[in-house]
């Protein structure tokens, strides 16, 4: 009887252990470029994350180097190997685009484990959209979600506010395979604050899916609280 | 019929964004950072190596790295809130440089929802697990 137990658990549990194992871990090169009115900013570094771990770490080597941690509620900012400085932040490195191409959320941007609830989903030619609405008790503080996908793969995401203006668009480019799991390289943001737009483009490259040779930076050590 | 299908098409036209005018915008930054990984500066070296190409660029603080317009919610500069985070991320991009109490509610109510929807799947895979051993 335990025996059949156990294995109840297995087949309840499997689907999520197997994808689960899968994919773990991803690193990669990130270039940053973000552009307002006249003035431009460029970040370019690598970035590692370990859902086991759930250390975000970006290794920042333009404009000066310094290694960022995201870790439970803190992001914590080293430079030359030193401490520089501790921020309280929320515990978000479950929604990153990392995480959520790890644990195959990346087609839904995550959405459903969120405050929003699908509406309806329509076909205009490839594209699919759907449109995500926030629950009854939130749709006084948010607007609804646009998301696009071409392909089974999430191509774009419109986000409005309760006025129902849009206030951001993003675009996910040029998918690439990194051992069966398919990621953007490309991410397009446009936000609009006040009706004008901002420019931000995020591009990464040499992606690496499941990188066990090193794990330093995907544990990168930080003081104990 | 004709309505969806008009709507339908609006939505789809709302995907789009002028691709020439964005590699225009950013011409002058695609050219830095080809020079940049090209020959392994930092901001710093790059201020002696090559000033106009230093001069293009504008950091507050090399060591604070977030867009000079904007305040930065929970502290976080906010060029981090942006396509490398997800939704709840953006949304509070927006709402926390206008509301904050309401934010502090939304996020309250997000941690409840989640603590909910874990109970419900343990005591559904008790239940599982119980329907199983009483039938054997």
């Amino acid at each position: 009887m335990k025996f059949k137990n156990i294995i109840c658990f297995l087949i309840i549990l499997l689907p999520k252990i197997v994808f689960g194992q899968q994919f773990f871990r991803i690193e990669g090169d990130f270039t940053i470029k973000e552009k307002t009115d006249n003035k431009a900013q460029l970040i370019i570094g690598r970035f590692y994350y370990d859902k086991n771990i759930d250390k975000l770490v970006y290794n920042i080597k333009f404009p000066e180097p310094q290694i960022y941690v995201f870790k439970d509620t803190q992001l914590l900012q080293f430079v030359a190997d030193t401490l520089y400085k501790v921020t309280s932040i929320a515990n978000i490195n479950k929604l990153t685009i990392f995480s959520l191409a790890l644990n195959n959320n990346i087609n839904n941007f995550g959405l459903e484990k969120t405050i929003y609830k699908l509406e309806n989903v329509e076909k205009e030619n490839d594209m699919i959209i759907s449109t995500w609405i926030p629950r009854k008790k939130f749709n006084n503080l948010f607007g609804k979600i646009l998301l696009s996908t071409k392909n089974n793969k999430l191509t774009g995401v419109i986000f409005f506010n309760k006025e129902d203006k849009i206030i951001m668009k993003q675009f996910f480019e040029d998918y690439q395979n990194f051992k069966g799991l398919d990621f953007p390289t490309k991410i397009i943001k446009i936000l609009y604050v006040n009706e004008k737009p901002y420019y931000h483009i995020t591009t990464f490259e040499k992606i690496k899916v499941n990188n066990t040779s090193s794990n330093f930076y995907y544990d990168y050590p930080i003081p104990i609280k | 019929m004709v309505v969806a299908i008009s709507a339908t098409a609006n939505k789809a036209n709302l995907f789009i964004y002028d691709q020439e005018d964005l590699y225009k915008e950013f011409a002058t930054l695609n050219t830095i950072e080809n020079y940049v990984k090209n020959n392994d500066v930092t901001y710093t070296q790059l201020t002696t190596k090559n000033k106009e190409m230093a001069s293009a660029l504008n950091f507050k603080d090399v060591y604070n790295l977030s867009l000079a317009e904007a305040e930065p919610p929970l502290g976080i500069p906010s060029f981090w809130w942006g396509c490398l985070f997800g939704v709840i991320g953006i949304l509070l991009v927006y709402l926390l440089t206008e509301d904050k109490a309401e934010v502090n509610k939304a996020f309250k109510g997000c941690i409840v929802g989640s603590l909910i929807s874990l109970v419900l799947y343990i005591i559904y895979v008790a239940l599982i697990v119980g329907a199983t051993a009483s039938s054997v």
